[in-house]
């Protein structure tokens, strides 16, 4: 777990000293690195820019900058000296802490029991509907039932035409009797328009 | 070479056709069958690389073109190419079949000589479907990749195995046979079954009777489409025929069949009929849109793996069908993309799961659990994989979506809001699978002693694993060729529809900036 | 005095009469027992010859016996076809009678003179030899089919055969005899020129009469009734024979009769009855298990596919239906031969049952039958793709949009039990445990020639299909 957080810091020092701000008096090298991409864009926004606000002046960005740059680091310096001193300095007043908060401890240490929420509310319903409504309703249920029952419509209707086939001779007379009787009368109709 | 050029595309279709016949002399002894059809199907990897190597980019039209008359009453021609759009889909095919032949090794014990001789006729029509320049001869191939797949899936399967293979065959067939009928009347009105001939004859008004049947040509050319891509509701016959198909089966259904419904649908239904195309994008749309979601919330509670990924390709099929039907250049780039990137990543996923089925037989999820630890070579492969499946950028699957979202969204908005939130189903699919399957302590004690991959297993997966990094950080080595080809379908369809796209050049360059060096 | 030439315009048909007599003459006179393989090789000897007499009588086109026989393009088409049928049914027949026991000489003698029926009703064109030569065919077929006489159901299905057959064949007389009293004359020519005239209620009662007669022939619906019986019942080359020849024969006839004469109002009768006939022949054919019933309502949906080219009429539709038969012929024939191969003595296995495993027990069986099954259901390479496709294709030709999507469609059921047969054959395990006996010599070579027939004619159609379309254009001349 050490090496790569060395090496990570190591880049992170190098990262940090070729992009040092102009505010601290550096040249900054990553500012325009990924400006082609945008240059598309350029003439727009350049623009808008002109329509519709004067572009600030460099010294109230320096100050700007110093400001954000000073509360990020001091953010970080707080968080830093905080964590020294309760699990360095002081190792019982973390344990104190939490015992005297009570409940509150607790719901913070659930993260505020969102996960909980979130699965009540989301991921169940969520699931139950793609299980049962979804797959099992639709897809099972109701698609491939529907083809199923196709398929067994039409071997159903096939066995019907099977009774035709009843063996009997003087029926398959019948048949070609009654197949003749309707082909004659038909031509009999067409002849006589 | 003039010979060679000229034949090329012939050489590459019907190579594994000659090697399924040699195959049917060979003795029956299972390891030279083995190496025969792995070197046939390398051959062909090879011939099929002069395709791209040669391709001229940005040439008008299609290249490679052989026309020869094959029958003269009906005006029948033997006429192939390639162009931008399906040149990719044909090495795709010679590239995934070596790989198929490697996976199979030790998994196909009986009956081997079968098995290959169906996997490489089942080659050359595959390659087939995606060369043919005369409907008839697309049509020919078409019907005739049902058999061997049909067979491969109902001799070689898993359980329920006859089910699966009567249901694909059937239902594919049924469908196509509608698209039969709209080839023939297009021959009778036309004269001809060329596609080429075919277009002009369509954009210049000079087909008799096209005004009333345009919408059931449309319809009937799209019904067998929409069946292969699958689409929703066509699509239940996927599912089982994955779950019951073997290994190599699923990789080439998954790779490359479903690709035919949707390289069907952009050559055929948007280039034919551009105008029924436009006038149906909406209900066409809606319904890719209702498949990304649904198959995804489908797919997410799936108890058997296989089946879970099988729905995986419904939607991220239904994403390419978004990318066609936007118009735009970059949404049907992308789809072309997104095709060859789904070939590999699920013909990877598919392979991986066949290695997992060859040494527990199970595909039920709930039979595993911690494999990353006794498997952490197959874990990382799978990793690999599936975030490329998931799309994640850096890797092939982000590209091809976010082409198919830009043109979605500039399409319609609505569109790419509703496809955009299938980006986040197939996370939350793939990663929740992942989790019961490889992460966390081994539960079953079945699954403690499982041998990680060997050198076979891993030789087939590494070019997969490659081909996902390489489409995911340089894709325009593969838009180069596609782009141009798509921008002519694309002018010809504005054409003949007489609709501006909306501008996307700003979008595309910017694109075309941060990747393309 | 009738000119030589007239003589060489019946070649083949004289050919085999000869051949057929001689093999009535020498039957009594050879052993019982083993005599008849000579019986056989004389037949097969006579087949060949007939084919050269067709190759001579095909340098001879023209009218012989005072305009009663006429030699055309169509004509000598179909007795090529006829001729390859008889072929390959002999060459089954060889060891289909061995194993069957049946030692009649005469079997052989009928076949030949069965198939002289057939040829001389391709090349008639005078109504009444045409009742002639289908009486010829039809007589003996009635007796081959009832050849396996220990068994009840051959006998039961040649009588069935007889008695419907004689009742259609006389709705055909009656219709000879109205056309004769309309038109003044029973050449088909002759009423051509008759009819140009307002043709006369007459003429179309006979129309109707003759469809009915021809119609029960090749088993079309409504007519189709007596097909899966008689195919059950008959030796399975006998069905191979009686599917394919008389089938192709009595197309032949029904497209001169409704074609060439220029007969009215045949249109709607004829699409009824394809719409029908694939209708029930697909539909009838999903539940059955037994393979002979099974391929006897295919016949019958095949007969639809056919009268659906018939009702594109014109040079497309008849040259679709030409090529059709002549496909149709091809894989039919050589389905019924491996039947007959495998159902060994008394027939006993003819179940789908019986073919499971099939794959595995004998491939080279398996893999020409899944062949002819997926010729049969119009799979792409086969002969019975570029059937069905240039049925369809002259149908859409015609404007027949409905019955093309009839079609289609039916295809598409179709191929449902014919897929059933090749799931069978590699996809389920064996319960018999009956080896299947090698494949005789004679068998061999009669599959061969409907194998490369089938293939052939999918992947180098063009050839046949000049023939074919050279055979409209004769026709309707």
């Amino acid at each position: 777990m050490v090496v790569p957080l060395i090496i990570l810091g190591t880049l992170s020092l190098i990262g940090g000293w070729i992009g040092v701000p102009k505010a601290l008096g550096g040249a900054d090298h990553f500012e325009h690195f990924l400006a082609p991409v945008f240059q598309a864009y350029a003439p727009a926004e350049a623009a808008t820019h002109a329509a519709t606000e004067t572009a600030p002046t460099e010294d109230e960005d320096r100050g700007l900058e110093l400001a954000l740059m000073g509360t990020s680091v001091g953010v970080a310096v707080i968080g830093f000296g905080a964590a020294w001193y309760l699990y360095y300095k002081r190792k019982d007043l973390p344990a104190k802490m939490a015992a005297s908060a009570g409940s509150v401890y607790r719901l913070v240490l659930d993260k505020y029991r969102i996960d909980e929420l979130y699965g009540a509310v989301i991921i169940q319903p969520l699931i139950w509907i793609s299980t049962n409504v979804f797959w099992r309703g639709i897809d099972v249920g109701l698609i491939d039932r529907g083809v199923d029952e196709a398929a067994a419509g039409a071997l159903d209707v096939s066995d019907g035409v099977r009774q035709m086939q009843s063996g009997n001779i003087r029926s398959y007379a019948g048949w070609v009797t009654a197949g003749a009787a309707v082909v004659i009368a038909f031509m009999v109709w067409r002849g006589l328009r | 070479m003039n010979f060679i050029n000229e034949n090329i595309v012939t050489i590459v279709t019907f190579l594994p056709l000659a090697g399924a016949l040699l195959l049917l002399v060979f003795p029956r002894r299972a390891r030279d069958l083995r190496y025969f059809a792995l070197g046939i199907s390398l051959v062909t990897l090879l011939a099929s690389l002069h395709l791209p190597w040669h391709f001229q980019r940005g040439a008008d039209g299609f290249q490679y073109e052989q026309n020869v008359s094959w029958i003269t009453h009906p005006n029948i021609h033997y006429h192939v190419g390639v162009d931008g759009i399906s040149l990719w889909l044909v090495v795709l095919t010679t590239f995934l079949m070596p790989l198929c032949v490697l996976v199979s090794w030790k998994s196909v014990n009986e009956r081997v000589k079968e098995f290959f001789i169906l996997m490489l006729v089942l080659e050359t029509a595959m390659i087939g479907v995606f060369v043919a320049l005369d409907l008839f001869l697309f049509y020919f191939f078409w019907e005739a990749t049902l058999i061997p797949m049909a067979l491969i899936i109902g001799m070689f399967g898993h359980g329920r195995r006859i089910y699966a293979a009567v249901k694909f065959f059937l239902y594919t067939m049924i469908a196509s046979v509608f698209m039969l009928a709209a080839v023939l009347w297009l021959y009778a009105h036309v004269g001809s079954f060329d596609f080429l001939e075919i277009q002009r004859a369509i954009q210049q008004g000079a087909v008799p009777g096209f005004a009333g049947a345009a919408k059931w040509l449309f319809l009937g050319f799209f019904v067998a489409f929409a069946v292969k891509v699958p689409m929703f509701p066509l699509h239940t016959w996927l599912p089982d025929a994955h779950v019951e198909a073997p290994t190599a089966g699923s990789v080439l259904l998954a790779g490359v069949l479903l690709k035919m419904g949707t390289y069907g649908l952009l050559r055929f239904n948007v280039g034919l009929f551009p105008e029924q195309a436009r006038a149906n994008a909406g209900w066409i749309v809606a319904l890719a849109i209702i498949g990304i979601i649904y198959g995804a919330l489908v797919a997410m509670i799936q108890p058997n793996i296989k089946r879970l990924i099988a729905y995986t390709s419904v939607s991220h099929l239904g994403f390419v069908v978004l990318g066609i039907f936007s118009f735009t250049q970059i949404g049907m780039d992308g789809a072309v993309y997104q095709m060859l990137n789904h070939g590999v990543s699920t013909g990877a996923l598919f392979m991986l799961l066949g290695m997992i089925y060859d040494r527990r037989h199970t595909y039920d999820i709930h039979e595993y659990g911690g494999l990353a630890t006794p498997m952490p070579i197959y874990a990382t492969f799978f990793t690999f994989i599936m975030l490329s499946s998931v799309g994640l950028p850096l890797l092939n699957g982000f590209v091809g979506e976010f082409m198919i979202l830009s043109g979605a969204f500039l399409a319609k908005q609505i569109w790419g809001i509703l496809a955009a939130t299938g980006v986040i189903w197939s996370a939350c699919y793939l990663l929740w699978m992942y989790q019961r399957v490889f992460q966390g302590p081994v539960t079953n004690p079945a699954n403690a002693s499982l041998r990680d991959l060997d050198a076979r297993e891993q030789i087939s997966l590494w070019p997969l694993a490659v081909a996902a990094l390489v489409m995911g950080v340089a894709p325009m080595l593969w838009l180069h060729s596609i782009s141009p080809s798509v921008t002519v379908a694309l002018k010809q369809f504005e054409a003949a529809t007489q609709a501006s796209a909306p501008a996307m050049t700003h979008l595309s360059n910017a694109f075309m900036t941060v990747f393309g060096r | 005095m009738i000119p030589t030439v007239d003589y060489i315009r019946i070649l083949p048909e004289l050919v085999l009469s000869v051949f057929g007599i001689l093999i009535m003459l020498l039957d009594p006179t050879l052993p019982r027992a083993t005599g008849k393989k000579t019986l056989g090789l004389i037949a097969l000897v006579a087949t060949l010859a007939g084919l050269a007499a067709t190759c001579i009588q095909a340098q001879n086109y023209g009218d012989a016996f005072f305009g009663m026989v006429r030699v055309d393009a169509f004509s000598v088409f179909f007795h090529f076809v006829i001729l390859l049928i008889a072929l390959v049914v002999i060459l089954t027949s060889f060891d289909y009678l061995e194993v069957q026991q049946i030692h009649s000489g005469e079997y052989y003698g009928l076949v030949l003179f069965g198939t002289v029926g057939m040829l001389l009703m391709t090349s008639a064109i005078e109504l009444v030899l045409i009742f002639i030569a289908l009486e010829i065919s039809s007589i003996s077929t009635y007796i081959l089919a009832g050849f396996r006489r220990r068994t009840a159901e051959s006998s039961e299905s040649s009588l069935k055969y007889f008695l419907l057959g004689s009742f259609a064949t006389a709705f055909f007389l009656y219709g000879v005899a109205l056309v004769f009293g309309a038109t003044g004359t029973t050449n088909v020519y002759g009423i051509a020129k008759a009819l140009q005239t307002q043709p006369s209620l007459l003429v179309y009662l006979a129309v109707a009469l003759m469809f009915v007669g021809l119609g029960f022939k090749v088993a079309s619906a409504p007519f189709h009734v007596w097909t899966p019986d008689v195919y059950e019942g008959s030796p399975a080359p006998v069905v191979a024979l009686m599917s394919t020849g008389p089938k192709a024969a009595a197309f032949a006839v029904l497209l001169r009769v409704l074609f060439a004469t220029g007969a009215p109002g045949w249109f709607w009768m004829v699409w009824v009855s394809a719409a029908l006939s694939m209708t029930i022949g697909n539909i009838g054919a999903l539940v059955q298990n037994n393979i002979k019933r099974l391929l006897a309502y295919s016949s019958i949906a095949h007969a639809g596919y056919l009268l659906v080219a018939f009702a594109a009429a014109k040079q497309t539709g008849i040259s679709a239906a030409i090529f059709y038969a002549a496909s149709y012929a091809a894989m039919n024939v050589g389905a019924f031969a491996i039947v007959s191969h495998i159902s060994s003595r008394g027939e006993r296995y003819v179940s789908l049952d019986d073919y499971a495993g099939l794959g595995r027990r004998s491939p080279v069986l398996a893999g020409i039958l899944t062949i002819f099954l997926l010729s049969l259901i119009g799979i792409p390479i086969t002969g019975g793709f570029f059937a069905k496709f240039y049925v369809f294709s002259a149908a859409l030709q015609a404007n027949l949009v409905g019955l093309t999507i009839i079609g289609v469609i039916n295809s598409a059921i179709a191929a449902y039990y014919y897929l059933r047969v090749i799931v069978y054959m590699y996809m389920r395990d064996e319960r018999v445990e009956a080896a299947v006996p090698r494949i005789p010599a004679g068998l061999g070579i009669g599959l061969a020639i409907s194998l490369i027939a089938t293939i052939y004619l999918g992947v180098l159609p063009g050839r046949v299909l000049e023939y074919a379309l050279r055979g409209a254009q004769d026709l309707l001349k």
